[in-house]
């Protein structure tokens, strides 16, 4: 057992071409860039909570554009195509398919939003043992908050590609709150384009859902006055609530990891506005009622994030 | 000369018609203002809460505003399937 202890401790100590840069950060900017720029295909699952799925996922660099499609593979056959920031879901549903258009998001692989350099003044970087995930080596590496607004993310990064191919999500108690992992994947198997169209069913209806994409140019009339350090402004959006003639505004705050959603709206006519803290699987809520307002927050953080965020808002 | 000496003194040109029309126009636009205001005020009095009788309630689970957490997921996840798999409620 002292040996076996022994070779372990060694192995740790052995430089991987992923650890050899002078920069550990260089690690995490690769990994980005990985996710960006190559072209692979694989199966990962997805557990959030209790629920586990089952995703096939695309990628390909061609030209200066990024094409990516995902497939659903648990659950409704739903696909999402994606090119640039131009992203069109297609839920296939008994009788019909509604197409949807949304905004480019950061799936997974591609976790990592805007600059690194953001991420490192909340995060402290540390290195884990290689393991095998998905029949190859990987490094894991460690992205440990510095203070207590957001979580964890150990990521398993390929180690000849940089790629992530497994993602977990804990918080301070080191409980898995979310993750991802690929358990099949191949680089560089296509190479055309021709594998970027929907499944299409001639015996369905095709509709299209336009109905998130009416945006509203109204100038706030509130203000969050403590966001939760690191985090910042990174959408905001004025929407028209079903059947009301009145609008909801939507702010996202990002720390290049971590989300929060900030939703403020009136109260809906036979309705009673929401008070107080809630938690389920990863994501936290907190709402607050506020001159006839109703202020909720919502996100994969924890619930001191949420609630510092909403208490802060004023008008 | 005696006879138009008897004649009333006029004032000022006479052109009634066209003056007058203009003015019923000018009038009849800020009235329907008006009552597009009003209407305005009422509508959406009539969709609100009044905000010094409603008592609020604890937040649980069940009664978590769907169109919320579909514009949440929507827009913030990193799992494919919650990104996916919302629909919006709203508009």
């Amino acid at each position: 057992m002292k040996y076996l202890s022994l070779v372990l401790f060694l192995l740790t100590l052995v430089k991987t071409p992923l650890l050899a840069d002078q920069n550990p950060w260089g690690i995490i900017e690769r990994c980005q860039k990985a996710s960006q720029n190559l072209n692979y295909k694989g199966i990962y699952i997805s557990q959030n909570g209790q629920e586990l799925k089952s995703v096939e996922i695309t990628h390909a660099l061609y030209g200066s554009e990024q094409f990516t499609r995902i497939n659903l593979l648990d659950g409704n056959a739903d696909e999402v195509l994606s090119q640039g920031k131009n992203v069109v879901i297609y839920h296939k549903h008994d009788d019909n398919v509604v197409i949807q258009k949304r905004e480019q998001q950061h799936l997974f692989p591609a976790i990592f939003r805007g600059e690194i350099a953001e991420i490192k003044k909340y995060y402290l970087l540390s290195f884990g043992i290689s393991e095998r995930v998905a029949g190859r080596m990987t490094q894991r590496v460690n992205l440990i908050p510095k203070d207590s607004f957001r979580y964890a993310y150990n990521l398993w990064l390929d180690q000849e590609t940089s790629l992530p191919l497994k993602m977990i999500i804990s918080n301070i108690d080191k409980e898995i709150l979310e993750q991802s992992a690929f358990n099949k994947i191949q680089f560089n198997t296509e190479k055309n384009l021709e594998w970027f169209t929907p499944t299409l069913d001639s015996s369905k209806k095709y509709l299209i859902d336009d109905s998130i994409t009416k945006e509203i140019n109204l100038n706030r009339f509130w203000v969050a006055t403590n966001i939760p350090p690191g985090f910042k402004e990174v959408n905001f959006m004025v929407s028209k609530m079903s059947d009301m003639n009145l609008v909801r505004n939507h702010s996202v705050y990002s720390d290049g990891l971590s989300y929060i959603s900030l939703f403020v709206q009136p109260v809906r006519k036979g309705q009673k506005p929401k008070v107080g803290d809630l938690s389920f699987n990863s994501t936290n809520v907190s709402a607050r009622y506020f001159k006839g307002y109703q202020i909720m927050a919502v996100g994969s953080v924890p619930i001191k994030a949420v609630r510092s965020l909403i208490d802060s808002v004023v008008f | 000369m005696d006879a138009i000496d008897e004649e009333p003194t006029q004032m000022r040109g006479y052109s009634p018609a066209k003056e007058l029309a203009v003015n019923l126009n000018s009038y009849n636009w800020q009235l329907i203002l008006g009552f597009a205001v009003l209407f305005a005020i009422v509508f959406a009095g009539l969709n609100t809460q009044n905000k010094n009788t409603v008592t609020p309630v604890q937040l649980v689970y069940e009664e978590m505003p769907t169109d919320i957490m579909n514009a949440h997921f929507a827009n913030t996840s990193s799992t494919a399937n919650y990104f996916v798999q919302t629909t919006f409620t709203d508009n």
